[in-house]
């Protein structure tokens, strides 16, 4: 199990290194005069050539970019070149927002695939149907246009929500709730669905295994054994599911965050890419990746708990 | 994965010929209908200059937001353009992204997996992890990234979108690649002078066909999705029409253009619901060529001898016309047609048969677990001379009747130990507590020969051998006593080695606790080794049934004689044959 | 056993109905009679350096945390601020401030003249866009512990009004070169920053200061600005109750509010004007440009009403061709109508110039209506000038223009606050938005006169370089553009500033 976290460490730590290093030549080859965006409309030519040079922008690619590793691994990832704000500082006041979105959808479309995915595969019948109809609706339906019609129908026309913003758990659990209710509902109707498709092949492939029907010969309850022996053994596919899914949710957050004001990463990913705002842009990418980097290891290490095999490989 | 490829492998001679993966995919309704509705999209974004009433540029300012009527079915937008005209035209710049992300993940994704499923080691290493790099990163954050640095343009957008989505398509050809080359070095020895390459892209892209059209429907979709997402996000090209344009307009207007919320809306999610649906169908047809091909129809019935029928009913099971059938309606195709037989407590019967003779079908039905689509559609199963339903049987299970799987690898959960599997049956059935239930295994697993029941009961069943895996499932079949134990081919999964040892430990336990023993197998040795009475069952008929001893000596139906004759026991060796043609 | 997880769902999603039931609201923290302003705005301060906040849209952010030398009320009249007084010399190229001795900043430093003497140094030796409004500083000296003397090289026109805004905002002083002061401002008015509660570029929390010199200026407990990506997000804010007031640009946005029942307020003299610029006249990027007679064409080529129905939704036409509003004594009336839609007129004279057409770049803004683009495209092909829209993204819409990267753009600009700015502005080799550096003697004589001349001599001044952009087509204005800001007024009363789109944060109170 060692060995299997090591390499699985590794690997990500490549990913952390790699990632925001093509980002930066990316943004570095196409960005144009951002000196001059920065200092804006009365800023003579030395001031922008100074403010250039200040920036490190006259130096050679590989030296700029060996300059923002060196001090991001010292935990100083700059300051954002339009709102002089400290980039971890807004990396900190932003990542909460987009987590308790990503997070609180993922949680109850674990719970709610899990239950529908579950009933379909075991149940079969027109309950399988009905959620095959469901996933596609769910699926087709873009988020973006479900959060547009919740916005007008629970928040402009029956104000019982708010339609825009985000109030951090600090402001009470209340206010947090209210503020991310809409939002996680446009989220989760598509991650329900595509999950619960994905949970129902899962049990199914499980169910048709003959260890099952040897269970059921050994007379077990049949709430033993969807519980405790399909749902394990359906486990590896499931939680792999929901790795992915809180992956793309991370995408999805962009829409959702436009839509409703919230102050998070996707919306600042945005703005700093159009505006080429560069330490703000890293600073977005190398989060992403280190959340991407987390959530996987979170779920090797829930397939080594669900697969015993796995384990020992 | 590699199991999906294997069993689409054509093995032998299919039983009917098979009709195209998409024709199929197209008679189911939800299927037709995705396909029409595609077809209806791709027809209208090709015909757009011919059946668009307007130009998709075609504006009169004096005609903003209008709502649909007098000359705009549809309605106009911010700047007088006609939306049913935008609607058909945005059906051309969608369907071209998605056309672009399609074309471009299958570029990258097939010929790589291909390469790196034939020649492996580092070019295989490092493709999965770039492919499993590329499908952690969240597509949005790059797509916004690649936009802000190198380019603009929407199609480039998707085009980098479908390098996102290359990897699907590179797992799918690799693990396709891989399964044909471990096959076809298994039959090296057949493969003489026609090169790897030949054969492997003949064979993969039969098996790959029709996953790489459930793929492109699948990517198709996405693409859909994203290139709007970015086009409502206001990154679309402005001299284009397009769906996600028109969404964004309607946002930034949802007072006087929530008539351009709704069309682009409902055009978008019909279309990807579509593809959606269409992939569904796909895969659905897929899986029912895959399913276990329907046996042919039932022969003429062959005479059947009045001794097959037993005279008296046996005192522990008795099965009479027992009919077993799959499927339903007009598909349904019987299995066993109809059947008597007939078990005494502490006897031992056996069912033997070729595969595909019913036997197995018939030691299920009794246990009430036949496999999805299987039922009883005649007939009955006694118990204890009364008539039991299948709940009531089912309830027996694991108290009352035990069973006894022939592959012991794959009937252990791999998910938990031993000790568990076999300790949660004893609670359940006993009421006992853990440490007595504990007890119980362990002495169950020194009965039936285990070396080290501890050491066993806290393995995993990937740790244990066969003969040790098929050794626990014997105990927890007998665990609690059972009256009545079935064991379909016990022994044929096993070494030859072994085979004896189970058959000697089955033979043991069935007298030390008087148990009736229903055993299903095509070996007439383990026949001869523990059966009291023997039916032949061939093609869902029975057609003897004897004492064993009596069977042996004096088979009556010409089949039972086949099958004894096709034996290689005690026939003559090659020397005694070649010996026999030289006289 | 599948029930407790639905029956889990619905205690789920129960309670998040339960604590939803109490509708939209001010989002300020749990007390009682607590009164927070909450303004939102689609623009988010790129600084907090008082040298480095912009016009417009960005005054309300400066004014909540900063006072100036002077206080400029709703009407145009001054009244004291931090200074009590203020005087000139003869020449008046020299100021003398008396200032207040009663005031502290927020960090506990003491406001005096060497405190006034540092801002204005750093701000007119620093960058920010209105950096221009002290140019020509010579010296400024605290010559007493609260007098200040100010020397410019040649007099300002409207420094009264300067130090009423930009210049006259003073920040700590022990704060002035810190890297912190951008993102946090330490200054002596009524609001100060709580950090806490501020997500930068999208919501800044802003708490009343303790012992702020003049209460009567401090209606509220709480100032929240809310920056939104787009207006609709702006609207939906407004009409759940989570903003108070916003600007609205979008004409959909002001029926959609209207229809809501909020208030649209309008002020009464025109403030900024919809229009082409032309920043290319010498030629350099289009070359067709160079000759006025091109760019005189262009202007008889815009059909202007319907621009304006499409763009704003306004039927009134507010047609104009100046660069000053009504308030000013450089406009007139029969100026209005100078040029009107005539493509005939507008082919003539391209034939006469002998051009048969060109292509013409201009930058898009996501703020351009899809109408407004096509129309201008429209109109512009009739006589054979190929119009390119070039996406840019919205927030480096401004930057790029003035940066110098093309030739021409469609662009809103303001006609305010005074003439003198509008020059400054707009029409000198080094003014912001003339990034070409385009200069011409005649009007340059124009320009260089102003500072010596009187009151009456200025007037004519600015008559005669108004009819100069207008006969030359530097600066292009089609209409009026409609100022639209929306307020609740069951939240907050307000009342429009002269010359000015948002109102000062001075004007706010409570709704009684």
């Amino acid at each position: 199990m060692l060995t299997f976290l090591a390499k699985r460490i590794l690997s990500g730590l490549v990913l952390i290194a790699l990632i925001p290093s093509l980002a930066f030549v990316l943004m570095r080859a196409g960005s144009s005069d951002v000196a001059r965006q920065i200092l804006g409309q009365t800023a003579s030519e030395e001031q922008v050539a100074a403010r250039a040079a200040a920036l490190g922008l006259d130096r050679p690619l590989v030296s700029q970019y060996l300059d923002w590793a060196g001090r991001a691994l010292r935990g100083d990832l700059g300051v954002s070149w339009f709102t002089n704000e400290p980039v971890a500082q807004a990396m900190a006041t932003r990542v909460p927002a987009t987590l308790s979105l990503v997070i609180v959808t993922t949680i109850i479309a674990a719970v709610i695939a899990v239950a529908l995915g579950l009933a379909a595969a075991y149940y079969k019948g027109w309950l399988d149907r009905v959620l095959q109809v469901l996933s596609i609706a769910g699926f087709a339906l873009p988020g973006f246009w479900l959060a547009l019609m919740l916005v007008v129908w629970l928040a402009i026309d029956n104000p019982i929500f708010p339609a825009t913003g985000y109030a951090s758990i600090s402001d009470g659990i209340g206010a947090w709730a209210r503020s991310i209710t809409l939002p996680v509902t446009a989220l989760a109707v598509g991650a329900v669905t595509a999950t619960a498709q994905q949970v129902r092949g899962a049990v199914r492939d499980v169910l048709q295994q003959d260890w099952v029907r040897t269970l059921r010969a050994r007379g077990i309850s049949r709430g033993s054994l969807i519980f405790k022996h399909v749902l394990r053994s359906a486990g590896v596919a499931g939680l792999t599911v929901l790795g992915l899914q809180f992956i793309g949710l991370l995408g999805g957050a962009v829409f959702v965050e436009r839509l409703f004001a919230i102050p998070g990463m996707g919306q600042v990913l945005v703005t700093s890419t159009a505006q080429g705002d560069l330490p703000l842009v890293l600073g977005v990418v190398l989060v992403t990746t280190l959340i991407v980097v987390i959530v996987n290891l979170v779920i090797d290490l829930g397939v080594g708990f669900f697969n015993p095999k796995a384990r020992l490989s | 994965m590699s199991s999906e490829f294997t069993a689409v492998l054509p093995i032998g001679k299919p039983a009917r010929k098979r009709g195209s993966v998409v024709v199929r995919a197209l008679r189911n309704p939800s299927g037709l209908v995705a396909g029409v509705v595609i077809a209806i999209v791709f027809a209208v974004a090709v015909l757009a200059d011919v059946i668009a009433p307007y130009g998709a540029q075609e504006s009169d300012l004096s005609r903003l937001f209008e709502h649909g009527g007098d000359g705009h079915l549809l309605g106009t937008d911010g700047a007088g353009r006609d939306v049913l005209s935008l609607l058909i035209y945005g059906a051309r710049s969608s369907l071209i992204g998605a056309a672009i992300a399609v074309g471009v993940s299958m570029l990258v994704g097939i010929p790589t997996g291909l390469i790196a499923g034939f020649y492996g080691r580092w070019f295989d290493q490092i493709g999965t992890w770039i492919s499993s790099a590329i499908l952690a990163l969240p597509g949005i954050v790059v797509l916004l990234a690649f936009r802000a640095s190198v380019s603009t343009s929407m199609w480039a957008a998707m085009l980098v979108f479908g390098v996102l989505l290359a990897p699907s398509f590179f797992t799918l050809v690799r693990a396709a690649v891989r399964s044909v080359r471990n096959e076809l070095y298994v039959d090296a020895a057949r493969v003489t002078g026609v090169s790897d390459a030949r054969i492997i892209s003949r064979h993969v892209l039969t098996i790959v066909r029709a996953p790489i059209v459930i793929q492109a429907a699948m990517v198709a979709a996405l693409g859909l999705m994203i290139q709007a997402g970015l086009e409502f996000l206001g990154m679309g090209d402005r001299e284009t029409a397009s769906w996600g344009q028109s969404l964004n307009e309607g946002f930034q207007n949802i007072y006087r253009a929530d008539h351009l919320i709704l069309w682009p809306g409902l055009a978008l999610g019909i279309t990807i619901a579509a593809f959606a649906l269409f992939a569904n169908a796909l895969r659905d047809a897929l899986d029912a060529a895959d399913a276990p091909r329907t046996p042919p129809a039932p022969p003429e019935a062959s005479s059947v001898d009045p001794s097959v029928v037993p005279a008296t009913t046996g005192d522990l099971v008795s099965i009479r016309g027992l009919r077993i059938a799959y499927g339903s309606g007009d598909d349904a195709s019987e299995v066993v047609h109809g059947i008597d037989l007939d078990l005494d407590a502490g006897k031992v019967v056996g069912l033997v048969g070729e595969s595909g003779s019913g036997k197995t079908q018939t030691a299920l039905a009794v246990l009430g677990l036949l496999p999805d689509g299987g039922r009883i559609t005649a007939g009955t199963i006694s118990i204890d001379g009364r008539t039991t339903t299948l709940t009531q049987r089912i309830s027996m299970l694991g108290r009352d009747i035990g069973y006894i799987p022939q592959e012991p690898m794959s009937n252990l959960d791999p998910a938990f130990t031993i000790g568990n599997q076999l300790v949660e049956p004893l609670r359940r059935h006993l009421g006992i507590g853990r440490r007595e239930a504990e007890a119980r295994a362990l002495a169950l697993l020194e009965r039936v020969g285990i070396p080290e029941p501890e050491r066993l009961m806290r393995s995993y069943p990937h740790q244990i051998s066969g003969g040790m895996a098929q050794r626990v499932l014997i105990a927890g079949a007998v665990a609690c006593e059972p009256r009545l134990l079935i064991a379909d081919e016990p022994t044929t999964a096993l070494d030859v080695t072994i085979q004896a040892e189970i058959l000697d430990l089955l033979r043991d336990l069935q007298q030390e606790r008087g148990m009736g023993l229903l055993i299903v197998t095509h070996n007439f040795g383990v026949v001869a080794d523990i059966c009291d009475e023997v039916y032949v069952m061939q093609m869902g008929v029975l057609v003897e049934h004897q004492a064993a001893g009596d069977l042996f000596a004096e088979p009556r139906h010409e089949y039972t004689r086949a099958l004894l004759g096709a034996s290689l026991e005690g026939g003559p060796s090659r020397r005694q044959r070649e010996k026999e043609q030289l006289r | 056993m599948a029930r407790w997880k639905t029956a889990g769902i619905v205690l789920l999603a129960g309670a998040l109905t339960v604590t939803g039931c109490s509708g939209g609201g001010d989002t300020g923290p749990s007390g009682d009679a607590e009164s927070v302003l909450s303004i939102g705005s689609t623009t988010a301060p790129q600084s907090w350096d008082p040298a480095d906040i912009g016009d417009a849209n960005y005054k309300p952010y400066a004014q909540a945390s900063y006072d100036t030398l002077i206080l400029r009320q709703p009407d145009g009249e001054y009244a004291p601020m931090l200074a009590k007084t203020w005087s000139f010399s003869d020449d008046n190229r020299t100021v003398t401030l008396e200032l207040r001795d009663d005031v502290t900043f927020s960090d506990g430093e003491e406001f005096n003249a060497e405190a006034v003497v540092a801002n204005f140094e750093h701000f007119s030796s620093g960058t920010g866009p209105l950096s221009t409004q002290l140019a020509g500083l010579e010296s400024a000296e605290a010559t007493g512990e609260f007098t200040v003397t100010a020397t410019f090289a040649e007099p300002i026109p409207d420094l009264v009004y300067n130090l009423s805004d930009a210049a006259g905002r003073m920040a700590s002083p022990a704060s002035l070169g810190s890297d912190s002061l951008a993102t946090v401002p330490v200054g002596s008015g009524p609001y100060v920053m709580s950090e806490a509660d501020t997500v930068q570029g999208s919501v800044y929390t802003l708490t009343a200061r303790e012992d702020y010199w003049n209460p009567e200026l401090q209606e509220f407990d709480e100032v929240e600005f809310r920056v939104f990506e787009d207006e609709s997000a702006l609207l939906n804010a407004l009409r759940s109750g989570q903003i108070d007031a916003g600007n609205l640009t979008n004409p959909d946005s002001v029926q959609n509010a209207t229809a809501a029942g909020y208030t649209i307020l309008k002020p009464e003299a025109h403030i900024s004007w919809f229009g082409l610029i032309l920043f290319d006249r010498d030629g350099t990027m289009v070359p067709e440009l160079a000759d006025p007679l091109v760019r005189e064409a262009l202007a008889w080529a815009i059909d202007r009403e319907t621009l304006a129905s499409v763009t704003l939704g306004i039927d009134d036409g507010s047609i104009d061709t100046q660069m000053f509003n009504e308030g000013s004594p450089a406009w007139s009336s029969e100026l209005a109508g100078t040029y009107h839609y005539d493509v005939d007129k507008a082919k003539a004279l391209m034939a006469e110039a002998g051009v048969d057409g060109f292509t013409l770049t201009l930058p898009a803004s996501g703020l351009f209506t899809q109408g407004m683009m096509t129309g201008v495209q429209n109109n512009l092909a009739e006589i054979g000038v190929d119009v390119v829209w070039e996406d840019v993204p919205a927030q480096a819409f401004i930057s790029d223009m003035l940066g110098g990267t093309y030739a021409a753009s469609v662009m809103v600009l303001g006609a305010v606050p005074t003439d003198w700015s509008v020059v400054q502005n707009y029409l000198t080799p080094t003014s912001a938005w003339n990034p070409l550096g385009t200069t011409n003697d005649e009007l340059q004589a124009l320009i260089d006169a102003i500072p010596g001349q009187n009151d009456t001599e200025r007037e004519a001044s600015y008559r005669d370089i108004n009819q100069f952009v207008i006969d030359n087509n530097w600066f292009q204005p089609w209409f009026w553009a409609e100022e639209n800001f929306a307020v609740n007024e069951d939240a907050v009363q307000v009342e429009l500033q002269l010359q000015q789109n948002v109102p000062s944060i001075y004007n706010y109170s409570p709704a009684v």
